[in-house]
Order: C-alpha cells, then sequence, then structure tokens
C-alpha cells in the first residue's frame, strides 16, 4: 500500500489521540475546525474500537488497557428507575476529558448529547469486541479477569439478554440507537446489529471466567442463546439482489464474490441508507 | 471506516485480490478528500452529503486494512463471532 497514505493516516490518528491525567485513554472522533460544533470531540466507543484494533496491531496495547478500564468506572452502575438516567450495564456512547481549572474530570454520554438524543445499543458490543481483541493480542488474562472487569461483562449481558420487551433470540432496537444515531425509520431488527450481537455475545463467552461462579448462569444463558440467534437469523433474514442493485455484466468479479462472502443466503436489512453517523 | 471490515471479511474468504484492489483505490481517495467519513452516489464516486472530514475511524479503519492485507494471518485476533453447536429451534412466528 501507499506508504505516504499510511503515514498520514498514522498522523491523523496521533492527532486524535486523548489522554487523562497523563494516560492516553481513547482518541477523539475528528479533528476538522468544521466540526467544533458537534459532538466530535469526544471519545466515541464504537470509534474507539477501530482505533484498538490499529494500536493493538502494532504492538500498542497501553491505550486500549486504558480505554477499556475508563468505559467499565463510567458503565452505569445503578439500576434506575428514574427514566432521564441510564440503564445498569449501559456503557457510554462517548466521554470526553474537561478541565475547569480544578484537574481533569471525565465526562459520559449515554446518548444525551447524540444527535437523536438515544442510548445507544452497540457500545457495550464495542467493548465486549475490543476487549476480546485485547485479550487475543495481549494475553493480558490478569486484565481480564479483575471482578470489575468481569463484572462490566455480565452488566452488559444484563441489559442486552435479560430486560426486554419481545421474545426473539435478536436484539430489538429503537431507531436512531447505533451508529445511525438520528432517527431515519431504522428500528427493530437491523441485520448489522443482530451481527454484532452474535459477534458480542461470542466474546463475551470466552472472555467470563470459568473459575468465577457469578458466570455461570450467564454462560449458560449464552451457550442457550447463541445457537437460537444463529438459526433466527439465518431463516428470516434473505439477501435481496434486486435491491442491492449490483449488476453482473458491470462487476463480474464482485458480485460471485459477495455472494460467497455472504455464506448464507442472508442479508436484507431495514434498506435504507447509512447518512452520517454519531 | 467500513474497509478493516472489508479487508477482514474478504481475507477470510479468499478475497485478497478485491480487498487490495479496494484499498489501492480507497488510499487515493481518502488522502485526496481528507479522509471523509462515507461516499456518496451510485458508485461511490462522491463525497458523502453529510461527511465530515478528518475523521479519525476513517484513517484508523484503512490503517486496519492495511495492516490485515500486510499479514493475513493477524485476521484471527479480530475474529468475530464463530460457529455455532448446540440445540436450535426456530422461533415462534
Amino acid at each position: 500500500m501507499n506508504s505516504e497514505a499510511r503515514a498520514r493516516a498514522w498522523r491523523l490518528l496521533e492527532e486524535s489521540v486523548v489522554t487523562y491525567r497523563g494516560q492516553p485513554v481513547g482518541t477523539v472522533a475528528a479533528h476538522d475546525p468544521e466540526t467544533e460544533a458537534l459532538n466530535y470531540d469526544q471519545v466515541f466507543t464504537r470509534d474507539f474500537a477501530i482505533s484498538a484494533f490499529a494500536f493493538l496491531l502494532d504492538g500498542r496495547p497501553e491505550i486500549v488497557r486504558h480505554f477499556l478500564a475508563t468505559a467499565v468506572r463510567l458503565q452505569s452502575h445503578e439500576r434506575q428507575l428514574d427514566c432521564f438516567k441510564p440503564g445498569e450495564g449501559l456503557i457510554p456512547a462517548s466521554f470526553k476529558v474537561t478541565d475547569d481549572g480544578d484537574g481533569e474530570e471525565l465526562f459520559a454520554d449515554f446518548g444525551e448529547h447524540a444527535i437523536a438524543r438515544v442510548a445507544p445499543v452497540d457500545s457495550g458490543f464495542w467493548w465486549l469486541l475490543t476487549l476480546q481483541a485485547y485479550v487475543q493480542v495481549t494475553e493480558d488474562r490478569a486484565f481480564l479477569n479483575q471482578a470489575s472487569v468481569q463484572q462490566a461483562i455480565r452488566l452488559v449481558l444484563d441489559l442486552s439478554m435479560t430486560s426486554r420487551f419481545d421474545m426473539f433470540p435478536t436484539m430489538l432496537v429503537p431507531d436512531g440507537s447505533f451508529m445511525i444515531d438520528r432517527r431515519m425509520g431504522v428500528y427493530g431488527y437491523p441485520i448489522d446489529i443482530q451481527a454484532q450481537f452474535f459477534a458480542a455475545l461470542c466474546a463475551a463467552a470466552d472472555l467470563l471466567d470459568v473459575d468465577e461462579p457469578a458466570n455461570a448462569r450467564y454462560r449458560a444463558a449464552l451457550k442457550e442463546r447463541l445457537p437460537h440467534l444463529a438459526h433466527h437469523v439465518r431463516t428470516y433474514y434473505w439477501l435481496d439482489l434486486a435491491r442491492l442493485n449490483l449488476r453482473p455484466k458491470e462487476s463480474p468479479l464482485v458480485l460471485p464474490q459477495w455472494r460467497q462472502l455472504a455464506g448464507a443466503p442472508l442479508a436484507a436489512g431495514p434498506g435504507r441508507s447509512a447518512h452520517r453517523c454519531r | 471506516m467500513l474497509l478493516w471490515l472489508l479487508a477482514l471479511v474478504g481475507l477470510r474468504t479468499g478475497a485478497d485480490e478485491l480487498v487490495e484492489r479496494a484499498l489501492i483505490d480507497a488510499e487515493r481517495r481518502l488522502v485526496q478528500d481528507d479522509w471523509p467519513e462515507y461516499y456518496d452516489g451510485r458508485r461511490g464516486r462522491l463525497v458523502g452529503q453529510q461527511a465530515r472530514r478528518r475523521q479519525t475511524w476513517s484513517a484508523a479503519g484503512y490503517l486496519v486494512a492495511c495492516q490485515l492485507l500486510e499479514r493475513p494471518e493477524r485476521i484471527e485476533l479480530l475474529h468475530l463471532g464463530r460457529s455455532v453447536e448446540g440445540a436450535s429451534c426456530a422461533a415462534p412466528v
């Protein structure tokens, strides 16, 4: 690949690093003077997952560990009946470091400042996937098996598996509660979230400490849930080639390969295009 | 910002050539357009209407894709999901 492009990309990534009390804890979403008025000066959990992969593959896991621990600290820890407070187990959509003269403070945003003012269903999943990648690369089980980290995993599972209204293996998603955080009619059971839900549950199954008695119930629930979720998505989602608008004549290479990538005849989704995210 | 996922899936399914072509095409545009969030239009030739520039995840997504293409064995480190075994039944409709 073009080394100049890579050098520029690394520069942009390095410039986006945020520190908290001397430690790198994440990357801001954008470095663009035009976006100052927006909420791009925050460390988004979903954005950082990709930065985390880049740092991990580059042999720099520290920023990822600090991020993971920061998210655990900021995770909502109280069961709330107050509708204006985040539900227990929610990992913030984003956080920022502020300093009004009395030292640096962390401020978590659970969606209150997102464009659609909705809580993120995906941030807990991104946190799990980031944690899994971190553990894969570093084999740092001491961090993983800390009581606070194991509890954070259980809280994410409580929120996404226990508290619910419907009785399907899939996850019910409110409009605007994920990457497209504005209300665009993308709600219900969007396939990208189901795929990520599946990946996150697989990650949780690997990450829960087998020697922790509190995890037994969760491990059993995951073992039961994963095949149901896989079967449900494979059965009730399909690939609509007409709507995908791929033309075999124009792209003879791409089409067969995408069919192959899809593996099973699935896809479909809500059929809306993604616009600006966050 | 989805380039990393394209690379991950492409390399896993042996579509290495597709990944390389996509990256060569993307890096030229991303640098030229200063890392916008997404592209628009039928063939993805337009910078997204609402896209902001200098997006961290556009740069990070490109870097991860390059890191994977360079050493495809790294896809094992970012494995997302897996095949599952166990009883499943059709959910009631």
